[in-house]
């Protein structure tokens, strides 16, 4: 980790990819796969980019590498911006900047022998002399751990941690200065993924390579990466040095995926943090924390004294509510789970009482929900879903059951010395909301 | 082939090489330099045909041994036919014999298919007769006083050993002249379809978008096309020559092979390997030509196969119908000649339409035989 200006800076990174429908390709939506983050990778440096699937973590480093065009923002490396970069200068820095592919299996072409494979990059730049190209790269395959003679062989006689090695070799043949590794291990055997990390270590070592390195495998990240981004829905909400972020992670997120890594310690595993519900369609992210709906440490208003779980209970009622999922429908099967659905015959309205104890027991309430007030709006809301007044119950949640979290775009909070997070409990203005507030009018 | 010139470069790794003196290089090796050199000089040369040729007078003669004379203007279709040798040489028999673990891969597969290997042994023959025979066995001619002679093996004589025609003409020569005329339908057709379809398949597939959209919506209309008219209008027009009718042929029977390969290609676009050679910096017609082209040759050759025999079957009802070319004998024409003497002559039309039945056949078998051994889905 040197000190002075960083090897690469992203600043707001945007990729959207447009939902299109009909001839026209008319515009219906966008998934936000990447929606503004920004980080620095310094010479040397090894930068973990984690997050569970479908985050856009991949879609960061494609589009870091020109691989995908962004939406917008900007990508410095060495100074200058990539996403302005002409074909000339894109060529030039693809040179620089390499990447190493997830699946070793259909990363090469298995048309081409390892060694044409190889020696693509040092043709497409213009190296003519063959007995060259073929020394240089007998040279690496020897260097990444396989035989020169190896050169005529086809990927499908390889194994996968071998074919892996010689994805690095690919990677490194044109020498470049970053590397972008897209779970350069999660497709091999745990003996092998050692293997792999130690040898992009040596390489990185001897020739002071920067590397992002992109994973769902916190285990792999905290063992070799000098800092972490944590990446949920398209933005990064924490980043900072890897033993600060896994000793004392700040955003609750964070807590969740470093509870989850897997540990023989049998109390450890009761500290698990559970998230409800599933990933958000990115499509369609929830506004204000885009971890609302799933965050266990979702803020409760001031005027409720409420447990946290309870509230993280009544913000899963609320959300299916907005979601039109409580219909009379759906409560009265919930009701006679029994019937048969061929014959059911819903009546206009379902008796209260009945309707009350089965969301108490659907959303783990049966022993009380501690504030009064939000207990009667519990209640008031079933009357309205017992009736089959949908609108009215949506209306009464939004207006009864707030949270800033939900409000509002959680700011950057400077969490000390290259640490900072995206969180509403972290922030100085936490003060939950009361009244109205503009997004609620956006919705 | 490991240790040739290590010495050279004993002490060059990776990190020594300054990319800057390698901007914008290019490789030349023999096999590129013949191949330039052969397809460009056929092309060369039919272009001087076609502008010089056309009086037909001997260029030059040379005088120790008799008069040999250089008189060229063989005709566009002959030009065709050597250049689709030509490559037909470079790109399937010199890949074949350079890459001797694929080649033998490959026929073990294909020699699975007894049918297919007798198919291709009969194919070659056809050939070879086909390429070579018209110069050693000559070119059918009227000879009145010898008509009707019976095939040597109904009572006939060994100097006309399928017969004679009504006029006269060998029936061996026409037989190995047709050869000619399937084979210059099949293959220049053949390969027609091959560059037609992968350009175009390849390349919707590659950028998508509009282009795709474009070039798919064309081949749609392709598809309407009513080619048989097409040929009977030109005929009409100009005169059916063999040439005119196997470009069209050929221009109008590409689209649903396109088709085939646009989605192949479509998966084949997905593949990692492709944003690899994307990220080390090659452009789009390296990625087309080295990657997505090779990855769909099994689709583009097994289609390809399979539509010879029916382009070989359009010219010969073509010319069974009296629209082919008049001045060429097809097996099509010598049937259709042939048919109105079945009862006192019947090797006129039968000897022909063997030989026109075994070829499909033949054609068929390969195509099934090469679909299995090339693309492993349909087993």
């Amino acid at each position: 980790m040197s000190t002075g200006r960083p090897l690469l800076e992203v600043e707001n990174l945007k990729k959207h990819f447009p939902m299109t429908r009909g001839m026209m390709k008319e515009e219906i939506g966008r998934v936000r796969a990447v929606d503004g983050i920004d980080f620095t990778v310094h010479q040397g440096e090894t930068f973990g980019l984690v997050g569970e699937s479908g985050c856009g973590k991949s879609t960061a480093a494609r589009t870091i590498l020109r691989l995908e065009d962004p939406t917008a923002g900007s990508v410095y490396f060495d100074g200058d911006d990539i996403t302005e970069y002409d074909k000339a200068a894109l060529k030039r820095y693809r040179r620089n900047a390499q990447m190493i592919f997830q699946d070793p299996d259909s990363s090469f072409d298995p048309r081409m022998s390892v060694g044409e494979s190889l020696e693509e990059p040092l043709i497409v730049h213009g190296m003519g002399d063959r007995s060259l190209r073929r020394h240089l790269v007998k040279d690496l395959l020897e260097r990444v751990g396989l035989q020169a003679e190896d050169i005529n062989r086809y990927p499908h006689e390889f194994s996968g941690g071998q074919k892996q090695r010689i994805g690095l070799a690919r990677a490194l043949i044109l020498n470049p200065s970053m590397l972008v590794a897209d779970e350069p291990v999660s497709a091999l055997d745990v003996s092998v993924q050692a293997e792999i990390l130690n040898l992009l270590d040596e390489f990185q070592d001897a020739f002071g390579l920067s590397i992002i390195l992109i994973s769902h495998n916190l285990g792999v990240v905290r063992h070799i990466c000098d800092r972490v981004g944590v990446m949920y829905m398209g933005e990064l909400v924490e980043v900072g040095r890897t033993e600060e972020l896994f000793t004392d992670p700040k955003h609750p997120y964070t807590r969740s995926l470093i509870s989850a890594i897997p540990s023989t310690d049998l109390d450890d595993r009761s500290q698990r943090v559970r998230l409800s519900g599933s990933v958000p369609d990115p499509a369609d992210p929830p506004r204000g924390c885009r971890f609302h709906t799933r965050c266990p440490e979702v803020i409760p208003p001031d005027h409720y004294d409420l447990e946290q779980e309870t509230w993280r209970s009544l913000m899963d009622f609320k959300q299916r509510v907005e979601e039109r999922h409580l219909t009379i429908e759906q409560l009265y099967v919930m009701l006679y789970p029994d019937e048969d659905e061929e014959e059911m015959d819903v009546p206009e309205s379902l008796p209260q009482e009945e309707v009350t104890s089965v969301l108490s027991g659907e959303y783990g309430l049966e022993s009380g929900i501690g504030d009064r007030k939000a207990a009667e709006v519990f209640e008031a809301t079933s009357g309205h879903l017992a009736a089959g007044d949908l609108e009215t119950a949506i209306e009464l949640l939004e207006s009864e059951y707030r949270t800033v979290c939900q409000q509002e775009t959680p700011p950057v909070t400077d969490e000390g010395p290259d640490h900072r997070s995206a969180c509403h409990l972290r922030s100085e203005g936490a003060a939950p909301l009361s009244g109205e507030s503009e997004s609620v009018a956006t919705d | 082939m490991s240790t040739d010139t290590d010495s050279k470069h004993a002490d060059v790794t990776f990190e020594d090489i300054d990319w800057e003196e390698y901007d914008g290089a290019r490789e030349f090796t023999p096999l590129m330099l013949a191949k330039i050199l052969v397809l460009g000089g056929i092309t060369l040369a039919w272009v001087l045909d076609w502008q010089f040729g056309s009086h037909r007078d001997p260029l030059f003669t040379v005088d120790p041994a008799g008069i040999l004379e250089i008189a060229p203007n063989p005709g566009n279709v002959e030009w065709l036919f050597t250049l689709t040798i030509a490559v037909l040489f470079f790109y399937v028999v010199v890949p074949l014999y350079l890459n001797p673990r694929m080649t033998r891969h490959y026929w073990r597969e294909f020699k699975k298919n007894k049918a297919a290997v007798v198919s291709l042994v009969f194919l070659g023959f056809i050939f070879l007769l086909a390429v070579f025979g018209p110069f050693i066995f000559g070119r059918p001619e009227i000879d009145i006083t010898n008509a009707y002679q019976p095939p040597v093996f109904a009572g006939g004589t060994w100097a006309h050993p399928f017969g004679t025609m009504q006029s006269g003409e060998d029936v061996f020569q026409i037989v190995i002249i047709g050869a000619r005329v399937s084979m210059m339908v099949g293959l220049i057709g053949c390969l027609m379809i091959i560059v037609l379809a992968s350009a175009v398949g390849t390349t919707a597939a590659y950028f998508g978008g509009m282009v795709d959209e474009v070039l798919m919506r064309f081949v749609d209309i392709m598809l309407t096309f009513p080619t048989f008219f097409l040929i009977l209008y030109v005929v009409f027009l100009y005169g059916g020559d063999l040439f005119t009718i196997i470009l069209i042929l050929g221009l109008t029977t590409w689209t649903a092979t396109s088709r085939l390969v646009r989605s192949e290609a479509l998966q084949r676009n997905e593949e990692q390997y492709i944003d690899a050679a994307k990220n080390v910096g090659a452009g789009e017609r390296w990625i087309i030509t080295r990657h997505l082209v090779p990855n769909v040759s099994n689709t583009i050759i097994t289609a390809a196969t399979l539509v010879i025999p029916s382009l070989i079957l359009y010219e010969a009802v073509l010319a069974f119908l009296g629209f082919g070319d008049p001045n060429v004998w097809s097996w099509g024409r010598a049937i259709s000649v042939g048919r109105s003497d079945l009862q006192n002559a019947w090797w006129i039309a039968t000897m022909p339409g063997v030989f026109l039945f075994l070829t499909v056949l033949a054609f068929n078998f390969l195509g099934d035989a090469l679909r299995d051994a090339l693309d492993p889905r349909h087993e």
